[in-house]
């Protein structure tokens, strides 16, 4: 288990009457790639946005690095970087001019890290040319430029591959895949393509309507995720009696529509098959079922979920 | 705070709104030409041009505000891009006095430059003259800068409430315009004069040329202005608008700090 690094403590931000988050706790430990998961208006870029001190929280407190008062935040935000919702830039400045300005604002002397970061995400031939003429994949490289700027200990990143094409998208997964490896970057990141993320990240963290519904590992997800036997007979209850009588230590779950999802059994189907024939149940439904990280976030969220994109082409059009 | 001063003054330099002020300041500060034409200027001591830009001059600083110093701290609120610097670990405090002290710097030092350097360049040419009293135009332009510090403080305020530099500009612009009216009525219509009043005052009352008179020197007729303000007058307008500006910075200051950054 790596070192904490941010902590929340019952973290609320309301607005007049409305809660945008409300009791949110997490920690987020070195060396992670955390996604943050949920709907649109879920509340994860409030939650971005009181780790970066845009937003005060109405209730709660966060702690980075272990400090929690105002100006020790500003002092442990100066070990991380931030790309929130559309990229900031200035759209009269160029590429390079947009980067400058950071430059000076964190105080870096090298001025030859605009070139690097320019070169790093693919943009060291538009460089001159204003950042207004871009298109939203430029616009986002742009935006992880700026983040990259510092060689920051943590990045956080909304939406970072929205509007890029698959190519980008496939670049800067593995450019953040490395930053993590290389450079123990610790990346917080929240993204529609699920698919995506779930090349990317080590542990999920699920929002809905403002509060934490899971917090979970990767491994987990995985292990969440396995392949398993869907079972739906006559008589659901007397299926799982006899699959019990049957096999030892049977992993097992019932599904809200009373039908059993089995664990471990699916190179013994005949078996299984068999044994319920045997006992007199009819079975109704049979089959193998493999969840992935959108049909969980589905399963998980219900309704809540139809707007989260399943693929990488669904955000092309935004 | 040195670091935020440095990013926003080289994004100042790159704004075309900022060569849009200095350039439209020299334009006004050349209308004397048209007055007396380029032959007339061979005669126009800087006394004299001192006098017949007042009028203008005395408005520049408003106008100079509205523009410049709506956008400096405007602009970054309105692209959202001043986010980066709490982002950065910058304390709002930091990122709000760096915007302050660069809109004084950027809009007195503009005004000052509009305003010296034609009168400037003239004196050298043609000399001062003797139509009017070097020391009196002087404190006359004093007055003017402190208007200037208390416009530009109001212009801070309105646009660190609207967020938007073309919003903060137009409404400081529009209240300060329209903050001159009851005034001029007043002074016209029954010859009040609300000294230090509102920001718009003392840069009104500066421009108004009160006495005149001629004299003959050397067998040539020469107008004299008397253009002397009284000590009390210059201590109120030098000390008004300074603890007012305070309290514009103050508040804004107080608005930004406890707002969400959107």
């Amino acid at each position: 288990m790596g070192k904490v690094i941010i902590e929340t403590n019952n973290l609320g931000k309301q607005y007049g009457k409305q809660f945008a988050i409300k009791n949110v706790d997490f920690k987020i430990e070195e060396g992670m790639i955390c996604g943050l998961i949920g709907p649109n208006g879920a509340g994860k870029t409030t939650i971005m946005k009181i780790l970066g001190g845009l937003n005060i929280p109405t209730e709660g407190n966060v702690s980075i690095y272990g400090k929690n008062t105002e100006k020790g935040l500003a002092e442990s935000r100066k070990r991380m970087s931030f790309m929130i919702e559309t990229p900031y830039i200035k759209s009269r400045m160029s590429a390079y001019e947009n980067l400058e300005k950071q430059r000076l604002q964190k105080g870096i002397p090298n001025p030859e890290r605009v070139e690097e970061v320019l070169k790093l995400v693919g943009l060291e031939n538009v460089g001159k040319k204003a950042a207004g003429n871009f298109s939203l994949g430029m616009k986002q490289r742009l935006g992880i430029a700026i983040s990259l700027l510092s060689k920051p200990e943590i990045m956080v990143m909304d939406e970072p591959i929205n509007g890029l094409d698959p190519e980008g998208i496939v670049e800067i997964r593995n450019l953040l895949l490395k930053l993590n490896k290389e450079e123990h970057i610790t990346i917080i990141i929240s993204s529609h393509i699920l698919s995506e993320l779930s090349l990317l990240c080590t542990d999920y963290i699920f929002i809905n309507k403002g509060t934490i519904r899971q917090s979970i590992t990767a491994q987990e997800l995985e292990n969440n995720c396995k392949e398993s036997l869907i079972i739906h007979t006559d008589n659901d209850e007397k299926a799982l009696a006899i699959l019990q009588e049957k096999f030892e230590n049977l992993e097992f779950d019932v599904n809200d529509n009373g039908s059993l999802k089995i664990f471990g059994l699916l190179d013994n189907i005949r078996e299984v098959s068999k044994s319920l024939y045997e006992g007199g149940v009819i079975p109704l439904e049979l089959r193998i079922q493999e969840a992935n990280l959108e049909e969980y976030y589905m399963n998980m969220s219900g309704d809540d979920g139809a707007t989260v994109k399943t693929d990488a082409t669904a955000d092309d059009n935004k | 705070m040195i670091n935020i001063i440095k990013a926003v003054n080289y994004q100042i330099k790159r704004d075309i709104t900022t060569y849009i002020a200095i350039g439209g300041g020299l334009l006004i500060a050349l209308l004397p030409i048209l007055e007396y034409g380029v032959d007339g200027l061979k005669e126009l001591n800087g006394g004299m041009y001192a006098m017949s830009y007042l009028s203008v001059m005395m408005f520049i600083p408003y106008v100079m505000s509205c523009l410049i110093g709506a956008c400096i701290i405007g602009k970054d609120m309105g692209d959202k891009t001043i986010n980066y610097e709490i982002l950065a670990g910058h304390s709002r405090m930091d990122a709000f006095l760096a915007r302050v002290i660069l809109a004084f710097v950027w809009d007195i030092g503009l005004c000052i430059l509009v305003s010296a350097l034609p009168i400037g360049v003239v004196t050298l040419v043609n000399g001062w003259g003797n139509n009017v009293a070097f020391a009196d135009m002087a404190a006359r332009y004093i007055v003017n800068i402190t208007s200037a510090f208390r416009i530009n403080a109001f212009v801070i305020l309105i646009t660190m409430i609207v967020r938007h530099p073309a919003a903060g500009g137009f409404i400081s612009y529009g209240v300060l315009n329209a903050s001159m009216l009851p005034l001029l009525v007043l002074s016209e219509t029954m010859d009040i004069k609300l000294y230090h009043s509102v920001a718009m005052a003392d840069i009104l009352y500066m421009s108004f040329i009160s006495n005149m008179r001629q004299i003959v020197e050397n067998g040539e007729k020469i107008t004299v202005y008397d253009m002397a303000i009284s000590n009390s007058f210059l201590i109120g307008a030098i000390i008004v608008p300074i603890v007012v500006s305070v309290v514009y910075v103050v508040l804004a200051c107080m608005i930004f700090k406890k707002r969400d950054l959107k």
